[in-house]
């Protein structure tokens, strides 16, 4: 019953005062919109990357020269056969293709058609049954935002590519790749390996690079030690490295924010302290009566901290909901460039959910304690003073 | 009538999480051919777009380095 009452107390209270926490609430829920939207965004694309990772090889083999990455020559892959532990040893052949008229960079991908499981995804993704029509002629499949500038610039059917002998290559367009693949392929042409090696001026004999397996993850590291050893111009790349690499990048850039963050809720605890500490005389001689019928300083501080609580966590609750709409749904317009870049192609892409819910934990402490600690110790200020000096 | 709204808003999130959800398929058949562990970075001409270029020489947080038994062998 007396748990009732004072809620009821707090609620009318609350609903009394509503005019005075409206400008406190929202620019809590825009300080909690904002960097829970910068975190959903990082650890969505922190998912998609760790999801592409997945089906990579555990190494990939480069060569270099004067610090630069060369074609590495195919003759490789028969050297690295002998190592034993290594499996499914392959080429890739990738690289970008500058298209002058927009000033923009498509990535050429070359792929065996011939292989089996490559044969299979394309034509799951693509949901076509016969893969012949493609193999028929040169042709290419093409993300969503080549597909764009290039029906910009009217190309519809096909588009001729320009070749390092300043021949020419007409390559029809087959079909544009789903909009839902947009994160990883809105700026690729997928193509057969040897057409794309014409394309990139990558010779017969030679590819971007090798990759390999090595299924004992136990042997892994004397297995690089050996693939070193076979030529001095190499550089092995683990998957793993690359797996630390966008941890820390994405890390990172969360962590500026982190940071931003920090300094916003700072200023905002001191701007809520200095408002409290300033606090009009009609709020203190609420305490005031309230302590004259007979509340003690402990149920006072219960009563402003139930209230702010409320407050705080309404607030927080709303921002975390408007975040939550603002990158799944509205797929996060303008922040969204900032951690996928603006440089060359627009990329409008669709985040997938991927919540870590310690980090929201966290966030909601580091939100919660501050601004009930700010209110506390003002209130507790006035509390203590005896009931006709804080009434006057 | 807030409790309506919110149970709305989890009922929505929870459809929209699940259609979501199947959009992963995507990403990881298109990963599957093209063996390339990248997202799609509309990077400007001066950054590779493709990690794997890059030397990982600059990252802000040096891992570190596994002790190899040829530190043992050879002087560093």
């Amino acid at each position: 019953m007396r748990t009732s009452t004072f809620l009821n107390f707090l609620f009318l209270l609350i609903y009394k005062h509503k005019s005075k926490h409206i400008a406190i609430s929202l620019i809590s829920i825009l300080i909690v919109f904002l960097i829970s939207s910068v975190l959903f965004i990082s650890s969505s694309i922190q998912k998609e990357v760790f999801n592409t990772l997945d089906a990579q090889s555990d190494f990939v083999v480069q060569r270099i020269n004067s610090g630069k990455i060369v074609n590495t020559p195919n003759s490789w892959i028969d050297d690295f056969s002998d190592i034993n532990g290594i499996s499914n040893i392959q080429q890739r052949v990738y690289g970008q293709y500058y298209f002058e008229s927009a000033n923009k960079y498509f990535t050429i991908v070359g792929v065996d058609l011939f292989e089996e499981s490559t044969n299979k995804d394309i034509k799951e993704l693509l949901k076509i049954l016969n893969i012949q029509e493609f193999m028929k002629k040169n042709s290419m499949i093409i993300g969503n935002g080549v597909e764009k500038i290039l029906r910009e610039f009217k190309y519809f059917e096909y588009y001729f590519f320009r070749l390092q002998n300043r021949d020419t290559r007409k390559v029809s367009i087959f079909k544009a790749l789903p909009k839902e693949t947009n994160i990883i392929a809105n700026d690729l042409i997928i193509m057969d390996i040897s057409l794309a090696k014409e394309i990139l001026n990558i010779g017969e004999d030679q590819s971007t690079d090798i990759v390999l397996n090595v299924p004992n993850e136990l042997e892994q590291s004397n297995i690089k030690i050996e693939l070193i050893l076979k030529h001095l111009d190499i550089r092995v790349i683990q998957k793993s490295d690359i797996k630390k690499a966008y941890e820390n990048l994405y890390n990172y850039k969360g962590g500026i924010f982190l940071i931003l963050f920090i300094i916003v809720m700072i200023t905002f605890v001191l701007i809520l302290f200095q408002r409290y500490t300033m606090i009009s005389s009609s709020d203190k001689k609420e305490i005031g009566i309230l302590r004259a019928v007979g509340w003690s300083i402990k149920d006072v501080i219960k009563l402003k901290i139930s209230e702010t609580f409320i407050i705080a966590f309404i607030s927080f609750l709303i921002g975390v909901i408007i975040a939550y709409m603002y990158v799944f749904f509205l797929n996060a317009p303008i922040l969204s460039n900032i951690f996928l870049g603006f440089g060359n192609l627009e990329n409008s892409v669709s985040f997938s959910p991927n919540i870590d819910f310690s980090t929201i934990v966290t966030l909601f402490l580091f939100f919660i304690i501050p601004f009930i600690s700010a209110v506390l110790i003002p209130t507790w200020k006035i509390a203590v003073i005896e009931p006709s000096e804080s009434m006057k | 009538m807030i409790l309506v709204l919110f149970f709305t808003l989890f009922i929505l999130i929870f459809i929209q999480a699940n259609f979501r959800q199947q959009s992963t398929f995507y990403t990881k058949n298109i990963s599957n051919i093209i063996s390339i562990p990248t997202i799609s970075f509309s990077n400007s001409k001066f950054e590779a777009r493709i990690r794997i270029y890059d030397d990982f020489s600059h990252i802000i947080y040096p891992e570190q380095q596994r002790i190899n038994y040829l530190d043992f062998v050879y002087e560093n």
